[in-house]
């Protein structure tokens, strides 16, 4: 906004005709930050393009969508579809239901994990082999939810998989994980740690690295042993971070890993593992339901603005900079 | 000081479940790997597989002779080094000029830009788009949609913001205009984090898999994580699972695995020459983010 | 701040107006496949050759543009062709952006059909000109079935192309490993449920692999997808398959999923798969890994293959290791023996809505269509090639010679088989060139005097169906796997009735109403 009230200040400087002066001020403003301004066009255009370009595909939530027509020529329907989703599907308060508790399990268990194992680690006194635990523990972040899937899908195996054959070592019998609307959910969230459990550290392990030494040598001269370390100078001092990614968090919680789940779940698991997104590839997609899927799409959206919009001024207001 | 005894357990039990943690993070990667060079009986054997017991490499060659594979494979390095390319250009073309306080309606430009982070046309818009713009079935798809990252080009925003403008501004005292400036002063500073989104970049054009899926028809065009999906997770490519080749029908679970490999193995490849990059700029950019 | 924000919305609409406007023309003009055909309206002199769209299957598809096939087609019938290559998981995004081929995939269901009947996306042709440009195809059809033309049936008027699958006309034939059925002392293949029973039973836990490991199942059953065929061994021998119509005892149709004959089939899976005798995997599994287990000696009885294709697996059962037994449809409480069949009738081969409107090169189709089918020149080199380069002639019969034989990108290259051929193996006048001697033979053995469940209906198209029945379909897969599954034999009677109150419910019921309202109307007819 700053800049912005310095151009009103200056075009009050320069008492010319009233209207003139405005345009003349941009303009002014404009040549003297052209190459700027000429960087930005390309981008802008692109923006556009594919992004500003395809979205009269909104309208397709209201209409009642027929390829020969068109999505502008297709008949409206007003709400139609919204009316269908919410009062008549009994689909949508599943796929809703689906899509947050997943997102709610992968905070409340996927969350801690990367800020535990940080902890850990720093307490790691081998140099050497906090550097290697390290570079092994991030490598599960690198790759597809694809390529993983069919990992998860050989290591779960009921029947050859080696999870269920140590479980069969304690006397456990073999779950099919994958299949059983019990270990799903679980399955899902587990497996989601499994990946990105180290990659999360990094952030909380350059935060624990800001962390003055003073502040523990005084620390150990007051008697406080490890745990009271941690928790009086280790823990607050690497709060905000936490609180910040916490909230970040909350805002993508509709997003609960179309990849992830798509690649991993079969009919068997649909009433527990069917969200949003996966609801609209198959509606959409395979099942050539539009409108139907726009109308979801643009509700998740509504919800997911919201969500970010909200997050993003809880940040703010904790005096950090926000994302947007 | 001297470590008393009590650190010392608590060092060794760390140390104990660090490894265990280690195992469970590189233990599958093994397993897939020993399985992919496995007799049949091997490969079927309930229980661990740490190395093979039989080794036979009939997955292995089944799955390097398909010459689609490879196609996979030469279109996934071309959208991963020429798409990271241009993104990382692109990126620095938008983020400069909006970290800029100077730029006149800086705040509307940013807010037309953030708009699309919430609200797209879906997919068939986009696919009537791509059409027109004749990208159907050619590789620039996979590029040029996705040109933007919206929330990394916010990344490198923040971190353009945040570098002293004293910097800049004794090199605007001696002349030099916007782009100079970019080019010799913030760019350079700001390698980790550019070294970071292109870290992003990479990785999601590696793994990607939805619009090849949508847009391309030709098999000389598709990409590894494409015809991973066939022979992994939906067991149609009946060709390289051997399933026609009468007796290979037995290697399945081989030929999945040596797949998997397969794709693994390149990541593994450039896996230590890019560690030293991203940890330090995953740190920057996520802090500044 | 106000005239920014004023400048901003100015400039965001502006934005959308000039983008839309661009991705709007494009749609309308891009140089898709259907605006092509559309332009050729006007007939130009008399040897100019009509265009016509080929996406005609989603496999077997032509790597290169003017291949074999497509030259051939084209010379002999002075036609332009445009290869539309397009695959299961997009074709419907390309209809939806207007892109329609002149000649459809063979893969979308009944539904699809009405769905695209309703939107104009289809032709329809009328019966008579069918019968007047493709007389033989017709008469070859009829043969079969002559209720085929039922199924084109939208509104009163006939879409596309109507098809009849020879083989789909038998049954399921269940297959055990005989070196497993003779260790446990079986000398033929079990005939009864009980008999079944026991060699689930055996085949699991006495070791039939002689290994020394517990690591052997009866069977496994195809969960992933074509679920109608999951377990149908068992469903069939209490006279059901749950995703059927099927004929009640009073005459009515009524749905297989909800028959209690289905309940009592899965209540007796339930009670196998709680005693291990059922791979657990059987949800995830495809038919390709049942042959996987099949063939690698993990499961014992496989029941997902019919004559034909068992025909192609002889040599890979032999070359591993496996000596197959076929059996016969098991005699359960259905009293007789019975085998679950797809049924001959199809979806109809469909046709672009712009066919419609250009009476020339509808005629055209119908003509190559008719050739393609009954010709016997023309279906040898669509379906084969070359005479003497990619198939020969024996006794008969074609046979494709090496590469061809094996690989598969060689004949992509050719471009034959289904994707210039939609009609492959669906005219008796030239199914002759796919059928030995000893495959007929072995068709006799197999499937000769076998009694058949198929669905009364067949794909025939009911508009409550169109509407309902991709969620009914999955409210009835989840409920089959999870009653088979279900740890407590006492809890499937509870989730029957409350997923029969729940389909019947969420538009079963009008399904049913409709179907036996067309179903009484053809009776009438008759």
């Amino acid at each position: 906004m700053n800049n912005l009230n310095i151009a009103k200040i200056e075009s009050v400087d320069k008492p010319v005709g009233r209207k003139s002066s405005k345009w003349a001020a941009t303009w002014r403003e404009y040549r003297k930050s052209k190459y700027l301004f000429f960087m930005l066009i390309p981008v802008i255009a692109w923006y556009a393009i594919f992004h500003y370009g395809p979205l009269y595909g909104i309208l397709l939530a209201f209409k009642d969508f027929s390829p020969r027509l068109g999505i502008m020529g297709s008949p409206w329907v007003g709400l139609d579809h919204f009316k269908f989703l919410f009062f008549q599907s009994p689909d949508f308060m599943r796929i809703f239901r689906n899509t947050v508790l997943i997102s709610c399990y992968h905070i409340i268990f996927g969350f801690p994990a990367p800020i535990i194992l940080a902890l850990l680690l720093n307490e790691l006194r081998l140099g050497w082999f906090k550097r290697i635990a390290q570079t092994i523990s991030y490598l599960p972040h690198f790759f597809s939810w694809v390529v993983l899937s069919g990992i998860v899908i050989v290591m779960l195996s009921p029947s050859e998989g080696p999870v269920n054959f140590l479980l069969q070592l304690v006397g456990i019998e073999p779950i099919y994980f994958l299949a059983d609307t019990d270990y799903f959910r679980s399955t899902l969230v587990g497996t989601g740690i499994w990946k990105e459990v180290g990659f999360g550290t990094i952030i909380y392990l350059a935060a624990l690295s800001g962390i003055d030494p003073a502040l523990y040598e005084a620390a150990v001269i007051d008697g406080a042993n490890r745990i009271k370390q941690i928790w009086y100078i280790t823990l607050p001092s690497i709060l905000p971070v936490i609180t910040i990614l916490f909230i970040l968090s909350l805002g993508g919680i509709l997003n609960a890993g179309f990849d992830q789940i798509f690649n991993l779940y079969n009919p068997a698991v649909y009433e527990v593992a069917d969200i949003i997104d996966t609801y609209v590839y198959r509606v959409g997609i395979l099942g050539a339901q539009f409108g139907l899927t726009t109308a979801v799409g643009l509700f998740k959206n509504v919800i997911g603005i919201a969500l970010v919009l909200s997050t993003n001024y809880v940040v703010k207001k904790m005096g950090q900079e926000g994302v947007l | 000081m001297k470590p008393t005894t009590g650190e010392n357990i608590f060092q060794a039990v760390l140390i104990v479940f660090i490894t265990l943690m280690c195992v469970a993070m590189i233990y599958p990667f093994v397993h897939i790997a020993s399985i992919s060079v496995s007799s049949p009986a091997e490969a079927s054997r309930f229980g661990m597989h740490i190395y093979p017991k039989e080794v036979d490499f009939t997955a292995w060659k089944q799955v390097l002779d398909q010459k689609k594979i490879w196609i996979g494979f030469g279109n996934s390095v071309f959208r991963t080094v020429v798409g990271t390319f241009l993104t990382l250009v692109m990126m620095a073309l938008c983020a400069y000029p909006l970290s800029r306080k100077y730029l006149p309606h800086r705040n509307v430009y940013t807010m037309i830009i953030l708009f699309t982070m919430f609200f797209g046309g879906g997919i068939i818009p986009t696919y009537l788009l791509i059409r027109s713009l004749g990208l159907m079935n050619s590789v620039w798809v996979y590029i040029v949609p996705g040109l933007v990252p919206t929330f990394s080009m916010l990344v490198l925003r923040n971190f353009f913001m945040s570098i002293p403008a004293e910097l800049e501004e004794s090199a605007k005292i001696d002349g030099a205009n916007d782009v100079r400036i970019l080019l010799s002063i913030v760019l350079p500073l700001s390698k980790p984090v550019l070294a970071t989104l292109a870290l992003w970049s990479a990785v999601g054009h590696w793994n990607s898999w939805f619009d090849a899926m949508l847009y391309i028809t030709d098999e000389s065009k598709q990409v590894l994580q494409t015809f991973l999906r066939n022979i992994v997770i939906t067991n149609t490519d009946a060709e390289t699972l051997g399933r026609s080749a009468v007796a290979n029908i037995r290697y399945e679970a081989s030929i999945k695995a040596a797949t998997i490999m397969f794709a693994v193995l390149p990541i593994l490849v450039v896996y230590p020459f890019l560690q030293k990059y991203f940890v330090k700029g995953t740190m920057i950019g996520s802090l500044k983010g | 701040m106000k005239n920014s924000m004023k400048f901003g919305t100015a400039l965001l609409l502006s934005f959308s107006l000039l983008a839309a406007g661009c991705s709007s023309n494009g749609g309308n003009n891009g140089n898709a496949p259907a605006a092509a055909g559309e332009a050729t309206n006007a007939p130009a002199a008399d040897e100019a050759p009509i265009e016509i769209t080929f996406a005609a299957s989603t496999w077997d598809v032509p790597k290169e543009d003017n291949n074999y096939v497509q030259k051939y087609l084209e010379e002999k019938y002075n036609v332009k062709i445009i290869n539309m290559r397009v695959t299961d998981e997009n074709f419907k995004l390309k209809i939806a952006a207007n892109e329609i081929p002149d000649i459809f995939p063979q893969t979308p269901t009944e539904v699809d059909m009405v769905t695209w009947a309703k939107q104009g996306v289809i032709a329809s042709v009328s019966v008579d000109e069918i019968k007047q440009y493709m007389p033989k195809y017709v008469a070859d059809v009829e043969s079969v079935n002559p209720n085929a033309w039922d199924i084109g049936l939208v509104d009163g008027k006939n879409y596309g192309i109507p098809r009849v699958w020879l083989n789909g006309s038998t049954g399921f034939i269940p297959t055990y490993n005989n070196n497993w059925l003779k260790e446990i002392g079986y000398s033929e293949p079990p005939k009864t449920l009980e008999e079944f029973e026991d060699v689930l039973t055996k085949f699991r836990n006495n070791d039939p692999d002689g290994n020394g490991q517990k690591d052997t199942y009866g069977m496994s059953g195809r969960g992933k997808n074509a679920r109608n065929q999951l377990f149908n061994e068992v469903y069939s021998a209490f006279g059901v398959n749950p995703y059927m119509f099927l004929e009640a005892s009073d005459g009515t149709i009524a749905w297989g999923g909800i028959m209690n004959e289905s309940l009592e089939a899965t209540k007796l899976l339930n009670k196998w798969y709680n005693a291990d005798l059922i791979d657990p995997e059987f949800m995830t599994d495809d038919n390709g890994l049942m042959g996987q287990k099949f063939n690698s000696k993990k499961i014992g009885m496989i029941d997902t293959n019919m004559y034909h294709h068992l025909h192609g697996q002889l040599q890979t059962f032999t070359d591993n290791g496996i000596e197959p037994a076929f059996g016969k449809g098991l005699i359960g409480p259905a009293g007789k023996s019975l085998s679950m069949s797809n049924g001959a009738l199809q979806t109809p081969l469909l046709l672009g809505v712009q066919v419609e409107k250009d009476e020339k090169k509808r005629i055209k189709i119908l003509q190559i269509l008719e050739e393609i089918a009954t010709n016997e020149e023309t279906y040898l080199n669509t379906a084969f090639g070359e005479a003497g380069v990619s198939y020969e002639l024996k006794d008969g019969v074609a046979v494709l010679k090496a590469p061809y034989d094996t690989d598969a990108d060689k004949r992509y290259e050719l471009g034959i088989g289904g994707f210039y051929n939609p009609l492959i193996e669906r005219a008796v006048s030239t199914w002759k060139f796919h059928m030995p001697q000893d495959k007929l033979d072995f068709k006799a053995e197999l499937t000769d005097g076998s009694e058949l469940i198929a669905d009364v209906l067949g794909p025939t198209v009911l508009e409550s169906k169109g509407k309902y029945f991709a969620n009914l379909s999955a409210l009835q897969d989840e409920f089959y796997t999870k009653a088979i599954i279900a740890k407590n034999a006492g809890d499937v009677d509870k989730l029957f009735e409350d997923f029969k109150a729940q389909w019947l419910k969420a538009g079963g019921q009008e399904i049913l109403d409709e179907a036996n309202k067309v179903y009484q109307e053809r009776q009438a007819a008759k």
